[in-house]
C-alpha cells in the first residue's frame, strides 16, 4: 500500500521538529469574527504539532456545516464531504489506511440529525477515528433553524412559537452507540480543550468528543449560562481521574449517589473523604455511571466537562478488519479477483441450453425508440381502461354527487348545552342514528345511537341534566364535500366509524353512513 | 383479458362466507330486556341473537334499544321476545357479496346473520367488515390514499 519512507520512519519526525505553523493552510479562513471555531481550529493545530505524528499522516474528515469548513484551513490531508456523510468517508480512510490519523470534524446538524446514523455505526464498531462535535445548537451556516440539540422553547425563523423538540443529549447518544472514548469540553478554554483532544488522539478506537461551541450570530452565547467565567465554577464539574466530585469555586459542593441517582451535597467542614463522594473513574467497564453522569445538566446540576469514559476495546475494527484479512491469507494464500472469478461458484450460461434462459444484452437492445412509445402508448390505454372501470369511477365521485342534504333530515346539527334527554328525543323522532355537535359552525363532536346504548343505557346518568358533550366523541374525522368517496370509504375504514360528517362550501353540516357509500358504489357497478 | 379487468366482477361475488364474520352472542329466549341490554354493554356490541331450539328466534339491535326501550315507559325485565325483531333476514354464507350490500344499503342495517334459519348462526357480517374489504382488497383506491386527496396533485412530481 505505497508508504513512504518518511511515514514509517519516526526518527524523520524527531528531526524535524513540527510547530503549529506546519499546520496552518494558507487559505482564508471564513468564519464570522467572534466564532467559536477559531478557538477549536487553533487549538487543535498546536496540538497536531505536538503529537509526534507527521504532518501528512493526518487526514481531517468533515461533512457539511460551519465547523465542516475545517479540513481546508488545516495543512493536512482533508476530504470535505457530503451531509452527514463524514464517518462513512473517514472509515473507508482508516481501513485503506490503518497508519494514518483519521480526524472527523462534524456538527450538531451534520452529525446527529443528517449523518445519525452514519455516526452510530462508527462508534459502536470503534473505528479509531477521532470524532469532533462542534454543538452550537443551531444551524448557522443556514442562518439558524432549529437543530436536534436546540433547546426547548428556542425561538427561530423555523420555530417561531418555539421548539417544542425534545434536543439529543450528544454524549448519551455516544455512550449508547458504545462509543470508547467519549468526553466534553468548551470552546473558550483552550487548555481544557487541548488536554481533551490529547485524550482523544492517544485513545485506541472511536474518541467521541462533544464541543460546546458558540455561534456568535444565530445562537450566541448558549452556553453562557454555563461556561461564563463568572458562573462556570458553580455550573460546571470538571471530572478529574482519580478525584472525589466536586464544584463550586471553593469546592464547596459535592456530588454523590442516593440511591441510583446522583445527588448534591455541602462538603462543608467535614471534608471529601467523609461524605462518600463519587469518585471519578473513567476506565470504569460498566457505563452507568458515565450515562448518569452524561444526563446531568442545570438547573438540578453542574454541566460535567472533561473525560467521561476512555475503556479500549482491545482490537479497534480497523485492526479488526486487517487481522481478518492477514489470517485469511495465512490460511489460503494470496488470490486474485480472476481466481475468485474463476472459481467453484462460477458458472456460465450457454444460450440455447436446455432449461436456461439466455438473457443476453440483445434482449435489452431489440426495442427502437419508436416501439417502446409504442409500449408505453399500450400500456397507457390499459391504464385508461381501467381508470374507466365503473367501481375506479365510483370511488372517484367527489361526495357531492351523493346529494347529502345538508342540515335536513337526514343530520341533526345541535348546540354543546343540549340534554341527553333532548338528544335521545330528537334521534328518535328524526329516526336518526346519530348527531352532530355545532358550535358556531365548528363541529364539536359526533354521538351515536351506540354511544347511548353503552354509555346511558341502564345507567344512573342523569339525562335531563347531563350535556350531550359529556358523551360526545369529541372532533370527529370531517371530509369536504370535494373529498372523493374513495376518501370517505377510506376514513371509515381506517376509524371503524359508521357515520362520517361532510362538511360543504358555507360551513355546513351533512352526514353519510356507511351503507349509503357501500350502496351508492355499488348501483355504479351494477348499472 | 388483464386481471385488472376481472377484478370488479369477482370482488362483487365473493362468497359472504370468505369474509371474516363476528362472533355472534346469544341471549335465551327467556332472557329479559336489561340482560340483553347489559350483555351488548359487556361485550361493546350492537347485536344480540335470541337463541330458539336449533336456530334464531330474533335479533335485538342497537336500534331496537333505541326505539323501544329507551324513554319508553317498558319494565327493565320486559322479555326480550316482546322487543327483538323474530324472523330477522338471514343471508346465505354461499351468497355474494353484493346480496349483503344490498341488503345493508335497502334496510339500513349494521349486522345481518349469516347461515341457514332452520339451522345454525355462521356469525354476523357487520357492515365495517364490509368496509374493511374494500378497502383492503382496493388500497390504491381507498386505503392508501392521502389525508385529503382533494389537494394532492394527479401528476408525477415533476411532470
Amino acid at each position: 500500500m505505497g508508504k513512504t519512507e518518511s511515514q514509517q520512519d519516526p526518527v524523520a519526525v524527531e528531526e524535524r521538529k513540527q510547530t503549529r505553523r506546519d499546520f496552518v493552510a494558507p487559505a482564508d479562513v471564513r468564519w464570522c469574527p467572534g466564532c467559536g471555531d477559531y478557538a477549536i481550529l487553533n487549538t487543535i493545530q498546536s496540538l497536531f504539532a505536538s503529537l509526534g505524528i507527521p504532518r501528512e499522516q493526518f487526514v481531517v474528515v468533515s461533512g457539511i456545516g460551519c465547523s465542516s469548513r475545517f479540513p481546508y484551513y488545516m495543512n493536512t490531508y482533508g476530504f470535505h464531504t457530503i451531509h452527514g456523510r463524514g464517518p462513512a468517508v473517514a472509515t473507508g480512510i482508516k481501513l485503506a489506511n490503518p497508519d494514518l490519523a483519521v480526524w472527523l470534524i462534524t456538527g450538531d446538524g451534520d452529525g446527529l440529525s443528517i449523518g445519525g446514523n452514519h455516526l452510530l455505526h462508527l462508534m459502536r464498531r470503534d473505528v479509531d477515528v477521532k470524532v469532533l462535535l462542534f454543538n452550537n445548537k443551531v444551524y448557522g451556516l443556514t442562518k439558524g433553524q432549529y437543530s436536534p440539540t436546540s433547546d426547548m422553547g428556542m425561538v427561530r425563523k423555523t420555530t417561531p412559537l418555539g421548539s417544542i423538540d425534545q434536543p439529543i443529549n450528544p454524549l448519551c447518544f455516544a455512550l449508547s452507540s458504545e462509543a470508547t472514548f467519549v468526553a466534553r469540553t468548551y470552546d473558550t478554554n483552550p487548555k481544557h480543550m487541548a488536554s481533551v483532544f490529547r485524550a482523544a488522539a492517544e485513545h485506541h478506537g472511536t474518541a467521541f468528543v462533544e464541543i460546546m461551541q458558540n455561534c456568535v450570530i444565530y445562537n450566541d452565547k448558549v452556553w453562557a449560562p454555563v461556561s461564563a467565567r463568572d458562573v462556570r465554577d458553580d455550573k460546571m464539574l470538571v471530572l478529574e481521574e482519580g478525584k472525589p466530585m466536586t464544584f463550586g469555586n471553593d469546592n464547596q459542593y459535592g456530588i454523590r449517589l442516593n440511591g441510583l441517582n446522583p445527588e448534591i451535597v455541602d462538603v462543608g467542614a467535614d471534608g471529601v473523604d467523609a461524605l462518600g463522594l463519587l469518585v471519578h473513574d473513567e476506565h470504569d467497564v460498566a457505563g452507568s455511571t458515565a450515562y448518569l453522569l452524561a444526563r446531568m445538566q442545570p438547573p438540578d446540576f453542574p454541566l460535567p466537562i472533561g473525560v467521561f469514559r476512555a475503556v479500549p476495546r482491545g482490537m479497534t475494527y480497523d485492526r479488526a478488519v486487517e487481522h481478518q484479512i492477514a489470517e485469511s491469507i495465512d490460511q489460503f494464500g494470496h488470490r486474485n479477483l480472476q481466481a475468485l472469478m474463476m472459481g467453484a461458484d462460477y458458472w456460465e450460461v450457454k444460450e440455447g441450453e436446455e432449461g436456461v434462459e439466455s438473457f443476453h444484452d440483445e434482449e435489452y437492445e431489440r426495442y427502437s425508440l419508436d416501439e417502446e412509445l409504442a409500449i408505453m402508448q399500450e400500456q397507457s390505454y390499459e391504464a385508461d381502461r381501467y381508470r374507466s372501470d365503473p367501481l375506479f369511477g365510483a370511488l372517484r365521485t367527489r361526495i357531492n354527487a351523493l346529494q347529502v342534504h345538508y342540515g335536513s333530515a337526514r343530520v341533526l346539527c345541535v348546540e354543546p348545552d343540549t340534554s341527553i334527554a333532548k338528544a335521545i328525543t330528537l334521534m328518535k323522532e328524526h329516526a336518526l342514528e346519530s348527531l352532530l355537535i355545532v358550535d358556531e359552525h365548528k363541529l364539536r363532536g359526533i354521538i351515536t345511537s351506540r354511544d347511548i346504548l353503552m354509555k346511558v343505557v341502564l345507567t344512573d346518568m342523569d339525562r335531563e341534566t347531563t350535556p350531550i358533550t359529556a358523551i360526545m366523541t369529541p372532533r370527529p374525522d370531517v371530509v369536504h364535500e370535494w373529498n372523493t368517496v374513495g376518501d370517505a370509504i377510506n376514513k371509515m375504514a381506517i376509524g371503524s366509524f359508521r357515520h362520517l360528517p361532510i362538511v360543504n362550501e358555507s360551513d355546513d353540516y351533512g352526514m353519510i353512513s356507511v351503507q349509503e357509500l357501500l350502496g351508492y358504489v355499488y348501483e355504479q357497478v351494477k348499472t | 383479458m388483464s386481471e385488472r379487468q376481472n377484478k370488479p366482477r369477482e370482488f362483487w361475488s365473493t362468497p359472504i362466507g370468505f369474509l371474516p364474520l363476528q362472533r355472534a352472542i346469544f341471549v335465551a329466549g327467556d332472557a329479559t330486556v336489561e340482560e340483553a341490554i347489559r350483555l351488548m354493554q359487556e361485550r361493546g356490541k350492537g347485536c344480540v341473537c335470541v337463541q330458539s331450539n336449533g336456530g334464531i328466534e330474533g335479533i335485538f339491535t342497537e336500534r331496537d334499544v333505541m326505539h323501544k326501550f329507551v324513554e319508553q315507559s317498558l319494565a327493565n325485565d320486559t322479555p326480550i321476545q316482546a322487543v327483538m325483531t323474530p324472523d330477522p333476514v338471514m343471508v346465505s354464507p354461499a351468497a355474494p357479496l353484493s346480496e349483503a350490500i344490498e341488503i345493508f344499503h335497502d334496510r339500513g342495517f349494521h349486522h345481518l346473520p349469516v347461515g341457514d334459519p332452520d339451522g345454525g348462526v355462521d356469525g354476523l357480517l357487520s357492515v365495517r367488515v364490509v368496509v374493511d374489504y374494500v378497502a383492503e382488497n382496493l388500497p390504491g383506491d381507498v386505503l392508501n390514499l392521502p389525508p385529503d386527496s382533494s389537494i394532492v396533485s394527479r401528476e408525477a412530481d415533476g411532470g
